[in-house]
């Protein structure tokens, strides 16, 4: 049974989410707060799984309230839930312990999942707000490749001529055949290339390489 | 006994249209309907005695349903704030509060008015 706290002031809100919650079988509303002040002494007389949390609400913020309540309950899994899609709200929540980002916009069904899946390790986040973390990490630019420098490893000679090939578009038995080896052989090198340079296959792996030098196109 | 008023919702967000579901849905003072704003006519008005919709919708139904929007009840996702088309906007602290503004648009007299969007004629609250 996951028991969970809810806290929001809104009231129309709270008790929309206190029936959808109260119907599943698997979760157990232990108790509803109006504020941050409130969630922090329920949260330390109920001790819940689980806080839903909204953001903006009177006396003390759920951002304050989420960092009390970790600091003093570390165990405590805290989702904000709110409706607000800011950036600084979405980060600020990260640093303050939360260990999700839901906006309220979400289906019943979905929050019953999320709220399941937040007790297996799971971290729920909204479509929109995942695309902000990603989009943060990668200076905002849709790109198939990493951006994040990550040590890479050199590659060795004959796995830059197993690229070079890669690039001309040779299939591994071409491959096999122009440097004398197996087939197996070329598959082990472009599973060792994949991994050096962190790409999910050969063709970005090429490419990649290309883009920084480590090939030559012909 | 008063026949049912009839309240229709355009709510967007799933987790108010529960709300508001949980909240009316047993009330015999009211029948209780869902409408995306899309579907929403002037002919509606011969239909529909509340609507209720969030805050933002409100200026949508003045600019394109003037003769509808008397009768809407705007219900803000931000805060406990309703509103009426007129702009008037106030906090409630009980749900209650939310039942009772609807049943009073509902039950308000009628008197009749022209659309000047659409030219329906129509009964307009007051």
């Amino acid at each position: 049974m996951i028991r969970v706290l809810l806290v929001d002031d809104h009231i129309l809100f709270r008790k929309g989410l206190v029936n959808i919650l109260n119907e599943e079988e698997a979760i157990e509303v232990a108790g509803e707060a109006s504020n941050g002040e409130e969630a922090i002494e329920k949260a330390r007389e109920l001790m819940p799984d689980v806080i839903l949390m909204d953001i903006n609400m009177p006396k003390c913020n759920g951002l304050e309230a989420t960092r009390i309540i970790k600091s003093e309950m570390p165990y405590v899994k805290i989702v904000m839930l709110t409706v607000s899609d800011d950036d600084d709200k979405l980060f600020e929540s990260i640093k303050s312990g939360a260990q999700g980002y839901l906006l309220k916009n979400l289906e019943p069904e979905d929050l019953v999942v999320y709220l399941t899946g937040v007790m297996k390790g799971e971290t729920p986040i909204s479509g929109l707000m995942a695309t902000k973390i990603f989009e943060h990490f990668t200076g905002g630019q849709p790109t198939n490749e990493p951006k994040i420098d990550r040590e890479k490893k050199p590659l060795t000679k004959r796995e830059i001529e197993v690229l070079q090939l890669v690039i001309k578009g040779a299939t591994n038995r071409d491959i096999a055949l122009d440097l004398h080896i197996s087939e197996n052989t070329v598959k082990n090198h472009l599973r060792n290339i994949m991994e050096k340079l962190h790409m999910q296959n050969r063709i970005q792996a090429a490419t990649y390489a290309l883009k920084e030098g480590l090939i030559r196109e012909i | 006994m008063d026949k049912p008023i009839t309240v229709m919702m355009t709510f967007s967000n799933p987790i108010l249209v529960r709300a508001i579901k949980d909240l009316l849905g047993d009330n015999n003072a009211v029948n209780l309907r869902e409408i995306p704003l899309s579907s929403v006519t002037c002919e509606d008005e011969k239909n529909i005695d509340v609507i209720l919709c969030e805050t933002e919708v409100l200026s949508v139904l003045e600019q394109q349903h003037v003769c509808l929007a008397p009768r809407a009840l705007g219900i803000s996702v931000w805060n406990n704030m309703l509103s009426i088309s007129k702009g008037d906007l106030q906090s409630y602290n009980d749900l209650e509060e939310i039942v009772n503004y609807i049943i009073q648009i509902g039950k308000q007299s009628h008197i009749n008015v022209k659309c000047e969007a659409c030219g329906t004629d129509s009964q307009k609250k007051i």
